[in-house]
């Protein structure tokens, strides 16, 4: 009798050690961590569209509500918002999951005919980032670390990192921002040179309850 | 075989013999641009052609059935004065007709018209208003292509190719925003799209994409929120306006300032990033030869085979680059258009969607700038089911000929979709002409196909499920009146301003009349009354309105100011002054329907003033006793909380004292003065007892929100509390401003908003009664914000 209820006992702390285990390996994890990447050009226009590439989510950092267009899957541990945007023209958006391990390639062309019939709006070829963006690993406070460009950058929730590329085949600029940023881009852009900048923000750990479907409210 | 031939040929020879036409329903009004003959109608000794032929083939009838309107002031007039003469022709037409309603069809700026006419006057009165090619600002995006010509013009202008436009005035004009300077519409939004708008484009582009530090804030605000933010006056003062736009414009009266703003800001951000961007050769190539035209046929002729020059030369070489131009890129958008389709709608602004901007509770929210006022009386007039049912004709062309016809305008180049006005009801119809070989602004009317449009669409038979008026019911000239009385307080430091203002009174003609009961002044002053810039005359406090048709408003200033070279009067006077006001419809006559429900409309009288309320704290209260015991003691207390006080006197011998019990007041005014006459006979001690006003606690609490925003009305409440005091009787008898008002701001800062209440309080005494009015103050502090935009 004593037997049967500890093999009992045993038998439900197996299952609960199961359902511990297995829960957020089916159901994925509890909360995201949101990466905003922006990718800014001065010269990547080949033609003027009549508008904006459509958001790919709208992030509310105030209430942490992430409205997206349609359901996401919840099970990858970091949502990337990638857009690419030139003089102020958002000209690409995606909202992709990564992993760590997962890459961003920052060469790989992008395209918007802006319209049915139109033509290519993106200058692929004066986007100036030739290397990739890796997700390395995310901690448990959602602290990410990243590779880009040959170099590592641990971003805490809230830090954001730029970095950017003055010319084809130039150095990146690591001082920025700062006073020689704002000179080098002062010059850049009285002298018409092309220029390319990469923004990363981490905004940290995030519920998938509050991921909404929809337009924002 | 031959005899089949003949039939055949008779049959084709010979025209159909056609059903006699019905009588029209509803007669007809023809209304033409002013000093234009547009309809073809009979005219020195010519027979009737055109539209004017169809109609009568169609068995209206000259005269009865069949009105041309012509606009009394000719060529050059203003289309909008034309309404008051059209609205006589409807009334003549009707009677002519024995019909209760009529159809009007008005061609260009004819058209505005006949909207300036459906605006002020009866509305009821007409059944169907066809609006053929009329510039009523209906399309954002097509007065926007618009401008991109003008864009082109100044860019050659900008390189010294237009004297005028090249004077130092116009730089000066477009960056204040100075309108007279412009000729119309299409130049100034050029102009400020140059000089202002394409600037700042650039300076948000840098400071808000490149030199923005990475953290939380590294999604960019949208241009219009950059500049919300970082421009705010700019944003306020021209984007955020609904002010109306100069009258020697065409749309005049249709359109905001916000509509030709919006227009710019746009026009701004294409023209930086085409500059930017290289992709302006185009422009650039054809604009660069520095010719100097001397006309607008000139011009075009000239540009328009450079254009075309230019254009084979892109082709051939560097099509694509040719193809990406801002020019051709606009057109190829509209041709992607169909009437009947969403995409044109989207391009149909009434207003322009702003998100972000914070609402009343502080999160963000979305906010729509009427751009278009004739656009949105439409809207409302379809939402409470009324206004006649609508045709609109326009057309909408690429129209590659058109730089080769020396008549040509710009307007007629690029684009004509303005004529639409959404959205369409059930019963109305819009119909676009399309296509590279479609009509155009003057050819419209010209085509047989337009022309049997419209003669078909004034014969259907339609009934819009509209409200009207039976003409039976009416009398041909009514009156009514309508009074109001109020009081307000004024000083003259802040003049008063009440604005009365009233649905009711648009669409009449009467007289307005305010009444002063203006009280005395003292020595050196005098009372100054005044409105605007209205004309008005002020004899011994009263000011008379002639109020028009158009009008639904009128503001009148009183204020008493210190006569001029009178010295040491520079102390603030405040006084109170009644006022009635009195509206009396002179005259109906074909004008709006009189008031359709017995009891009037609200008219709203709004006080306009830097101060809620002038009244200041007043209060009467207890504050002193004096006593006289008789016997030469003399006793005194100032502490206003010792309202009743019981007095112990030991008299030194006997004998007949008079003992005297004296209250004063804050303002040394007596309350109460009692009187004993004691007989005194030991030497106990006597005791005497009096009672003064004791004044009831009041509480004034202004309740409203604590930040708000400029150019919204904030809504305010006012709650008194009175405690209860036995024996006294305690009214609030007046609230000011009162018991719950608006207040608006049109300046952001730190402002207090005061109400103020008095109240009556009556205290029963067995000797006299004592009445006093004080009057308590609340008050509550206001952040005011310019609207500012978050992302």
């Amino acid at each position: 009798m004593m037997k049967r209820a500890l093999g009992l006992a045993a038998l439900l702390c197996l299952l609960v050690l199961a359902g511990w285990w297995l829960a957020p390996r089916l159901l994925g994890p509890p909360s995201y961590v949101f990466l905003h990447l922006i990718e800014s050009n001065t010269h990547g226009l080949a033609r003027l569209p009549a508008g904006e590439f459509p958001a790919a989510a709208h992030f509310h950092a105030d209430t942490g509500a992430l409205w997206v267009p349609a359901a996401v899957g919840r099970k990858t541990p970091v949502l990337l918002l990638y857009e690419l945007d030139s003089l102020g023209l958002r000209t690409y958006a995606r909202l992709q999951g990564l992993r760590p391990g997962a890459t961003v390639r920052l060469a790989e062309p992008r395209s918007w005919r802006g319209g049915p019939g139109g033509s290519e709006v993106i200058a692929d070829g004066e986007r100036l980032f030739r290397s990739d963006l890796s997700l390395q690993r995310v901690e448990r406070d959602g602290t990410v670390h990243l590779e880009a460009g040959g170099g590592r950058v641990k971003l805490a929730p809230g830090q954001g990192w730029s970095w950017a590329v003055l010319e084809p085949g130039g150095r990146p600029v690591e001082a920025m921002p700062g006073p020689a940023w704002e000179q080098a881009v002062r010059e850049a852009f009285a002298a018409n040179r092309p220029l390319s900048r990469l923004t990363v923000v981490n905004y940290g750990r995030w519920d998938w309850s509050r991921v909404k479907v929809g337009e924002p409210r | 075989m031959k005899r089949a031939l003949l039939i055949l040929i008779l049959a084709l020879a010979v025209p159909a013999v056609r059903p006699a036409a019905a009588a029209p329903r509803y007669p007809v009004i023809l209304v033409a641009p002013p000093g234009a003959t547009t309809w073809g109608q009979p005219r020195d000794g010519r027979a009737p052609s055109g539209l004017y032929r169809r109609l009568l083939q169609a068995g209206y009838v000259s005269g009865r059935t069949l009105f041309v309107f012509e606009h009394p002031g000719g060529a050059g007039a203003d289309p909008r004065s034309g309404a008051a003469p059209l609205s006589r022709l409807v009334a003549q037409a009707r009677v002519a007709a024995g019909s209760e309603r009529a159809q009007l069809v008005g061609y260009s700026s004819g058209g505005l018209t006949v909207c300036h006419y459906l605006k002020g006057y009866a509305r009821d009165h007409i059944h169907t208003a066809v609006l053929a090619a009329t510039p009523v600002g209906g399309s954002f995006l097509a007065t926007y292509y618009r401008v991109q010509w003008e864009v082109m013009r100044q860019e050659a202008a900008f390189r010294g190719g237009f004297p005028w436009l090249s004077s130092p005035e116009i730089p000066r004009a477009a960056r204040s925003g100075a309108f007279p300077a412009f000729p119309d519409a299409g130049s100034y939004v050029a102009a400020r799209a140059h000089l202002v708008y394409a600037p700042l484009y650039g300076e948000y582009v840098l400071e808000s994409r490149w030199l923005n530090l990475p953290g939380r804030q590294a999604t960019a605000p949208s241009f219009e929120a950059w500049l919300a933010r970082f421009r705010p006056q700019l944003f306020a003062e021209y984007l955020l306006t609904a002010a109306e736009v100069p009258s020697t414009w065409v749309a005049a009266g249709e359109t905001s300032r916000s509509f030709y703003e919006f227009m710019a800001l746009q026009t701004g951000r294409r023209l930086y990033l085409v500059k930017r961007t290289g992709l302006s050769d185009l422009l650039l190539h054809v604009f660069s030869d520095g010719y100097l035209p001397a006309s607008w046929e000139d011009a075009l002729r000239h540009y328009g085979i450079r254009l075309l020059e230019v254009l084979g030369g892109h082709l051939l070489h560097a099509g694509r680059a040719a193809l990406t131009s801002t020019f051709l890129e606009g057109m190829g958008e509209l041709a992607g258009f169909s009437p009947e389709g969403p995409a044109l709608h989207q391009v149909l602004q009434t207003t322009v969607p702003l998100t972000g901007v914070p609402r009343s509770d502080g999160a963000p929210g979305r906010v729509s700038v009427p751009v278009n006022a004739g656009l949105q009386r439409w809207h409302q007039w379809r939402r409470e089911g009324g206004g006649p049912r609508l045709v609109v004709l326009g057309s909408r062309l690429p129209n590659l000929w058109q730089p080769l016809i020396p008549t040509a305008g710009p307007n007629d180049l690029a684009v004509e979709v303005e004529a639409m006005l959404p959205p369409p009801g059930p019963e109305d119809t819009i119909r676009i002409w399309t296509g590279t070989w479609g009509p155009n602004h003057l050819t419209l009317l010209g085509r047989a196909d337009v022309q049997e449009f419209i003669v078909r669409e004034l014969t259907r038979r339609v009934e819009p499920a509209r409200t009207h008026r039976p003409l039976a019911a009416r009398t041909p000239a009514e009156t009514w009146s309508w009074q109001e009385a109020g009081r307000v307080r004024v000083s003259s430091w802040h003049p008063t301003q009440i604005r009365i203002t009233s649905e009711r009174l648009a669409g009449v003609r009467g007289e307005l009349v305010v009444e002063f009961q203006l009280p005395e002044l003292p020595a050196g002053w005098d009372w100054l009354l005044g409105g605007g810039d209205r004309q008005m005359s002020a004899g011994a406090g009263r000011v008379r309105f002639p109020l028009g048709v158009m009008d639904n408003e009128a503001v009148v200033g009183v204020r008493p100011a210190p006569r001029e070279g009178t010295a040491g009067l520079s102390s603030e006077l405040v006084k109170d002054v009644s006022y009635q006001v009195r509206f009396t419809v002179d005259s109906v006559a074909d004008a709006a329907s009189p008031p359709p429900v017995p009891r009037p409309d609200p008219i709203r009288v709004v006080r306009t003033t830097k101060r809620t309320t002038q009244r200041h704290a007043a209060r009467t209260y207890h504050q002193r006793w004096i006593w006289d015991l008789g016997d030469g003691t003399l006793l005194e207390s100032d502490d206003p909380e010792r309202t009743s006080m019981l007095v112990e006197h030991r008299y030194a011998r006997p004998g007949s004292y008079t003992v005297q019990a004296t209250a004063y007041d804050n303002h040394g005014r007596v309350i109460r003065h009692l009187t004993w006459e004691h007989q005194v006979e030991g030497t106990d001690t006597h005791r005497f007892f009096a009672q003064s006003i004791v004044e009831p606690e009041v509480s004034v609490t202004v309740k409203g929100p604590r930040t708000w925003v400029t150019g919204r009305p904030a809504v305010f409440r006012v709650a008194v509390q009175v405690s209860e005091v036995p024996g006294v009787h305690r009214e609030v008898v007046s609230i000011d401003p009162a018991p719950s008002f608006e207040v608006w701001w049109e300046r952001p800062g730190r402002f207090t908003v005061q109400a103020a209440a008095t109240v009556r309080i009556t205290y029963e005494f067995p000797e006299r009664r004592v009445t006093v009015h004080n009057t308590y103050v609340g008050s509550v502090s206001v952040e005011v914000l310019a609207p500012v935009i978050t992302d």
